[in-house]
């Protein structure tokens, strides 16, 4: 569920709530759960990203040495710093970019596509890097909040593969490193548009955001069903855990009474079939939301935040009409730290 | 974690922090119509929670009863299933809050088993990965309720018992030992012995 919010005017989109299970509330199960979510989100962000690169490597004509060298734009710099390395980032990736649109120009006057199927692909695959990163980073977070930098993960028994054990705090650096590099590949070579949406021009740039370290808790009102009999678990005699056969039926609502779900086609009524005794949520309605340094969901933050029209004025020189396209380059500019959530 | 307790000078072992406090107007008026059945009862689980005038479980709670009745306690909810609701929000510091009402006279095996059921949810805290334990140090927040009978029908005093799990125990025996004959004679009651002070840390700092 995602809300736009309008502080002093301007328009703020956030997600406030993710369908599903929620993380624990606190404690061991709750750092296990982030660093398992944290952990899968990381790897799946690398995969991604070394699939986008090598994609993008067999597009480039002479491979890997076209690319812009190596830049650790994760570590903190400061602003000055930034800006200049981040200027000469953006003029060597959008001159790659040139040349590669000029050969794929050639390459369509000839009949063929360079740039194709397979360059799109790519882009899927890195802005899916970039958002697992992301992802990756605030599970790993917000699991370092509770179990602090040093203490050392056994990453091969949350990915079942081989694995040496990790500080939680180089894991967290791992996605913040992982998600600069994949955001710079995408923001360099495919890039990151501005969105001129509801009479203002909107950053939705999934690096960008990332920065901002607070986000949405949402305050639910709900009611709970046993998944055997659907009352209120708290009155009924069925065992937590414990294992029932349940004749499939339908409830007023039209819900299957094995799996809760409408429309089911799974568990026809009349059918008997074996449910493990546990608590279901059901009914739940949003009551607040709060923003918070540590959000309930780590994943429930900021989606999109308005541009000042000074800001985008001082970078062009000129307010740009709603339907151009305004490139971000936030992506290719080094790290210049987080923005926490100030004190009130 | 925070922990709320003030530190024994002797041991060092946190104590709990013991306070009188007011039950939200709809669990008061619940307790009302309720306290006639209670007397079959040994306790009411209540709402330990109010949001926006309206009392709420947390989800924890959904199991107490039947932990209350491990413990040998004969337990219900003070509100019935149909006007139950839990609260789901991110609360940092306690990793359990909950809140129970008793009879005014509560017998040795009722202060026992009122004791054993906060061992037993901080137990269960533990269980469910809430707090890595040990169980006598899991930070715990509970209100008890204590309904009486008067002459101008029932009415309840409670008090708000915060510290680690072992000293809240401590604390709830306490109050719930030292409390019974206050208010069943005209002896002076818990707000005036136990008003904004910690009379489990009464007694162990003249031990």
């Amino acid at each position: 569920m995602t809300v736009a919010a309008r502080p002093s005017g301007r328009i703020v989109e956030s997600l406030i709530l993710r369908f599903g299970e929620m993380p624990p509330a606190a404690g061991p199960a709750r750092a296990q759960w982030c660093v398992s979510r944290g952990l899968t989100a990381l790897a799946d962000a690398r995969k991604k990203h070394g699939i986008a690169l090598r994609a993008v490597m067999a597009h480039l004509p002479h491979g890997p040495s076209d690319l812009p060298r190596q830049y650790p734009l994760h570590s903190l710099h400061p602003e000055l710093l930034a800006l200049v390395v981040g200027r000469a980032r953006v003029r060597s990736w959008f001159a790659l970019r040139r040349q590669l649109d000029h050969i794929d120009g050639v390459a369509r006057r000839n009949g063929l596509v360079m740039l194709g199927t397979a360059w799109e692909a790519a882009e899927q695959c890195g802005r899916a890097a970039v958002q697992a990163a992301a992802d990756g980073f605030n599970w790993l977070d917000d699991a370092h909040k509770d179990l602090g930098g040093e203490t050392r993960v056994d990453v091969a028994s949350f990915i079942g593969r081989p694995a040496d054990p990790q500080p939680v705090g180089a894991l967290v650096d791992a996605a913040h490193a992982t998600a600069h590099a994949a955001g710079e590949l995408v923001g360099g070579l495919f890039g990151c548009r501005m969105v001129h949406d509801r009479e203002q021009w909107n950053d939705r740039c999934t690096l960008a955001l990332l920065h901002l370290r607070f986000g949405n808790s949402a305050g639910l009102a709900v009611r709970y069903e046993c998944s055997v009999c659907r009352q209120d678990p708290g009155d009924c005699e069925h065992e937590p855990g414990a294992i029932y056969t349940v004749r499939a039926a339908r409830t007023a609502n039209g819900e299957c009474t094995v799996c809760g779900v409408s429309d089911c086609n799974v568990h026809p009524p009349g059918t008997a079939h074996q449910v493990t005794t546990r608590a279901v949520l059901s009914d739940p309605r949003l009551r607040e939301v709060s923003i918070t340094p540590r959000p309930r969901d780590p994943l429930t933050r900021i989606t999109s935040r308005p541009v000042e029209d000074e800001d985008i004025r001082a970078r062009l020189g000129r307010l740009p009409d709603p339907d151009e396209e305004i490139l971000s380059h936030a992506c290719m500019y080094p790290c210049t730290g987080f923005i926490e959530l100030p004190e009130l | 974690m925070r922990h709320a307790g003030r530190m024994d000078k002797r041991d060092a072992r946190p104590a709990a922090q013991v306070t009188p406090t007011s039950l939200s107007g709809d669990v008061e008026a619940a307790l009302r119509t309720a306290a006639s059945a209670i007397g079959n009862l040994d306790m009411l689980v209540l709402p330990p929670y109010e949001r926006g005038g309206r009392s709420m479980y947390g989800p924890d709670d959904v199991g107490a009863v039947r932990l209350a009745r491990e413990a040998g306690i004969n337990a219900a909810f003070l509100q019935k299933a149909a006007d139950r609701e839990y609260l789901h929000e991110f609360s940092a510091g306690w990793a359990i809050e909950f809140a129970i009402a008793l009879g005014a006279n509560v017998a040795a095996a009722g202060i026992a088993g009122a004791v054993s059921y906060v061992k037993l949810r901080t137990r269960d805290a533990v269980r469910q990965g809430l707090h890595p334990g040990p169980d006598e140090e899991v930070p715990v927040r509970m209100t008890v309720a204590r309904i009486r009978r008067t002459t101008d029908g029932e009415t309840s005093t409670a008090f708000r018992i915060e510290g680690p799990a072992e000293a809240v125990a401590d604390a709830l025996r306490s109050l719930l030992a030292g409390e019974s004959p206050g208010l069943a004679s005209d002896e002076p009651g818990p707000q005036q012995r136990c008003s904004s002070t910690n009379t489990a840390n009464e007694k162990q700092d003249v031990e």
